[in-house]
């Protein structure tokens, strides 16, 4: 056997050599990962930069109009107003005192309404019983009419859905509703018909409310068109 | 020069035997202990497979669930037999091949009772729920540079034994036993980097993962097994290899092939579409070298067909290199990319084939080799044909069907899945019978394995046959080429003959 092919040196050296192969791969990782600078980013971080950012003008602009200084000052302020306030008789229906006795609506007024009106919105209702349900039921595609503090409400209100229709949520009776499809506007029908609808369904159903004149709904008209929502209605 | 080169016979065979016995302590030690944690993972294995069709089978332990022994089991087979009968292979061939003895027997030692040790507290940190979730990198985080470090120590040598081997040729085993040696480091070291140290893209690293299960099998297991196969088959049947240009295409073309298989398994994630597309069509090449180094084995072995009858090691390594193939045939078919691919992905085939790599190749030849070193490093023959011919047959019999079944069933699930009109319960139900007949397999192999932990205790205890001539599969009452039976040290022609 050739001496010199096996000796302590040439071992020491191949163990070496062994560790050096064993590991070149993790070496240049190694080196990869010290040269990079670059902190690794999170995947949310980009996101996020633009919503503090945001957050940042949003903060500004209402800083800018009313100082967080200000409304902290008006804060006991307005709670003694309130506190010292006294409830006052309704005069209108349309005003509203927490603490007062509400005129129950303005079904109070005691006006009697024509049967002519009741009939022709009973015929009417038969649209509206599709989705709402033939007793005002609601359905799954409508809320209920039966007892709703929306119809025994402000008429302008209704007259405003039955015009614009009406899309988002909505609650009625302490439930939310919140229909996809909404509600289609009615606008094809007279201000007449619309009238004696809605004075039906403020009657029935166990509902107790004020005819609805045609008068009333003719204002609204400039109104159609226009995409309606919950908040754009009179909290009744 | 040229005298030097080819020594003596009996010079030769006493330097043979001087280096078997500078390994025996090793080699026993990773033998056995590959054999105890073999059977560590089949019973982990059978709860697991269980579980698949009576999930209420020992449910009331949380060490049991099926999310943790499979786990263990899985990492029990890889690291604590498939590694350490590697580990015995890899130290003894290269050892033989290239003519030294082993100086480092203590440290290899050592090393093997501290990979033993993180194995053992890898697979107790998965039981306990600690696993880390990746596919075959189920151990702790911590364990992996203890694995890596008492890796280094116990086959560094066997590289600088190759450095220092005697002038000459250098036989195909060598080739692959070093690259063996070399590519899991590698594997490994990127694998355990990318997946524990740096962070980086999470989808990404599942495909990591499923690169790093393949290569360990195409690029550590076998080309350890197709080492020792290519070893035993020519020693044994007595014929020199078939073809030296096909078992070099055979080597070159894995070497090339296999590194780029893997992320297959991704197929359909928002990763880039060339990944998973590279992953799945180098594992259909691999059925070139597979096929190469199986026609290559197969056809030096059967040129004498008394060897392998009567031979445990070359039936044992016979029957591994026919799995080889079927492997090879299996990579092909399981994974084009417009058909079977998806009904493949997420199904218990890809258990199967994963198996058929692992027990029925690789496990196959490393128990030939095992029947082959045990009685040239004790110094003992094996105490009965009957009980190898046992474990033979069990074993066969076991993974053809846990084989067979996972992959057949393994398509049918994927095919139950892609009816996604259906509820998906019912590919559940339809995979219940195949898993079914995986569990009453497993059960087969256990037995067949108990009987060889048993058998093979006994050999490193030394309580083996004295005796000159082999144990072989079949008795052998008429004339024997070894001569007349004797003492292993005192045979009649007065000749310490290591054959």
């Amino acid at each position: 056997m050739e001496p010199s092919r096996d000796n302590p040196l040439v071992r020491f050296g191949t163990f070496w050599l062994a560790l050096g192969i064993f590991l070149v791969f993790a070496l240049i990782f190694g080196v990869f990962a010290l040269l990079n600078d670059t902190p690794p980013t999170d995947m949310e971080a980009a996101p996020a930069k633009v919503r503090y950012e945001t957050k940042t003008k949003v903060d500004a602009a209402q800083a800018a109009s009313l100082s967080a200084d200000a409304i902290k000052a008006a804060i006991p302020a307005v709670a003694r107003e309130l506190a010292a306030s006294q409830p006052v008789a309704v005069e209108k229906p349309e005003q509203l005192v927490p603490g007062a006795q509400p005129k129950s609506g303005a079904a109070s007024t005691n006006e009697a309404i024509d049967p002519a009106v009741m009939e022709r919105g009973k015929a009417q209702f038969l649209v509206c019983s599709a989705c709402h349900g033939q007793q005002g039921e609601g359905g799954p595609i409508a809320p209920p009419l039966s007892g709703s503090e929306w119809v025994s409400g402000p008429i302008e209100n209704l007259v405003r859905i039955q015009l614009r229709g009406l899309t988002g949520p909505i609650t009625v009776k302490g439930t939310e509703y919140n229909f996809p499809a909404g509600m289609t506007p009615m606008a094809y029908q007279t201000d007449q018909q619309i009238a004696d609808v809605l004075t039906y369904v403020r009657n029935s159903f166990g509902n107790k409310g004020s005819e609805v004149k045609p008068e009333q709904v003719a204002p609204l008209r400039g109104e159609v068109g226009q995409p309606l929502t919950v908040d754009q209605l009179t909290k009744p | 020069m040229s005298s030097d080169s080819i020594p003596h016979p009996t010079q030769d065979a006493l330097l043979r035997a001087s280096i078997d016995r500078s390994l025996r302590h090793p080699v026993m030690f990773f033998m056995t202990s590959g054999a105890a944690w073999l059977a560590v993972s089949i019973i982990l294995g059978i709860i697991s497979s269980a579980k698949v069709h009576s999930p209420g089978f020992l449910d009331q332990c949380a060490w049991l669930t099926y999310g943790r022994t499979f786990p263990a089991h899985i990492n029990a087979l890889v690291y604590g037999w498939g590694f350490q009968a590697a580990f015995a292979v890899i130290i003894w061939l290269m050892a033989r091949l290239s003519r030294q003895e082993c100086r480092s027997a203590g440290i290899i030692l050592t090393a093997g009772h501290i990979w033993n040790l993180a194995v053992s507290l890898g697979v107790i940190g998965i039981l306990s729920g600690n696993g880390t979730g990746m596919p075959w990198m189920e151990f702790p985080s911590f364990t992996w540079p203890v694995l890596l470090a008492s890796y280094f120590a116990i086959v560094v040598w066997s590289f600088i034994q190759f450095r220092v081997r005697p002038e000459g040729h250098v036989y195909i085993s060598q080739w692959y036993i070093l690259a063996a040696i070399v590519w899991f480091p590698w594997i490994f070291l990127t694998a355990n980097l990318l997946l524990n140290c740096f962070p980086g893209h999470p989808v990404m690293g599942a495909g990591i993962n499923a690169w790093y299960k393949s290569s360990l099998i195409f690029l550590f297991f076998t080309p350890v097994g197709l080492g020792a196969a290519y070893y035993l088959a020519p020693k044994v049947s007595g014929r020199p290899i078939h073809s030296y240009s096909l078992a070099k295409l055979g080597f070159w073309s894995l070497a090339i092939i296999a590194p780029w298989a893997g992320m297959q398994k991704l197929i359909g994630a928002p990763v880039p579409y060339f990944l998973p597309y590279v992953g799945a069509a180098a594992t259909v090449l691999i059925f070139i070298p597979a096929a190469c180094a199986g026609a290559n084995i197969l056809r030096t072995a059967f040129f004498s067909k008394e060897a392998v009858a009567e031979s445990p090691s070359l039936r044992f390594s016979i029957a591994g290199v026919i799995s080889l193939v079927v492997m090879g045939a299996a990579a092909l078919l399981l994974n084009l990319p417009g058909s079977t691919l998806k009904l493949t992905q997420f199904s218990i085939s890809g258990y199967g084939f994963e198996l058929l790599a692992l027990y029925a190749f690789f496990s196959f030849v490393m128990f030939g080799a095992i029947y082959f070193i045990v009685p040239r490093v004790t110094r003992r023959e094996w105490l009965s044909r009957r009980l190898i011919t046992m474990h033979f047959f069990f074993s066969i019999y076991g993974i053809m069907a846990v084989a067979m079944v996972a992959l057949f069933g393994g398509l049918q699930q994927g095919m139950a899945q892609e009816s996604w009109q259906l509820p998906w319960i019912n590919a559940a139900i339809s995979t219940r019978p195949y898993a079914w007949a995986a569990t009453i397999a497993w059960c087969f192999i256990l037995f067949s394995n108990v009987f060889f932990f048993i058998h093979l205790t006994l050999m490193w205890l030394r309580l083996g046959r004295r005796s000159s001539h082999p144990t072989l599969l079949v008795s052998s009452h008429g004339s024997s080429p070894h001569g007349s039976e004797g003492d292993i040290d005192n045979t009649g022609s007065g000749h310490a003959a290591a054959h």
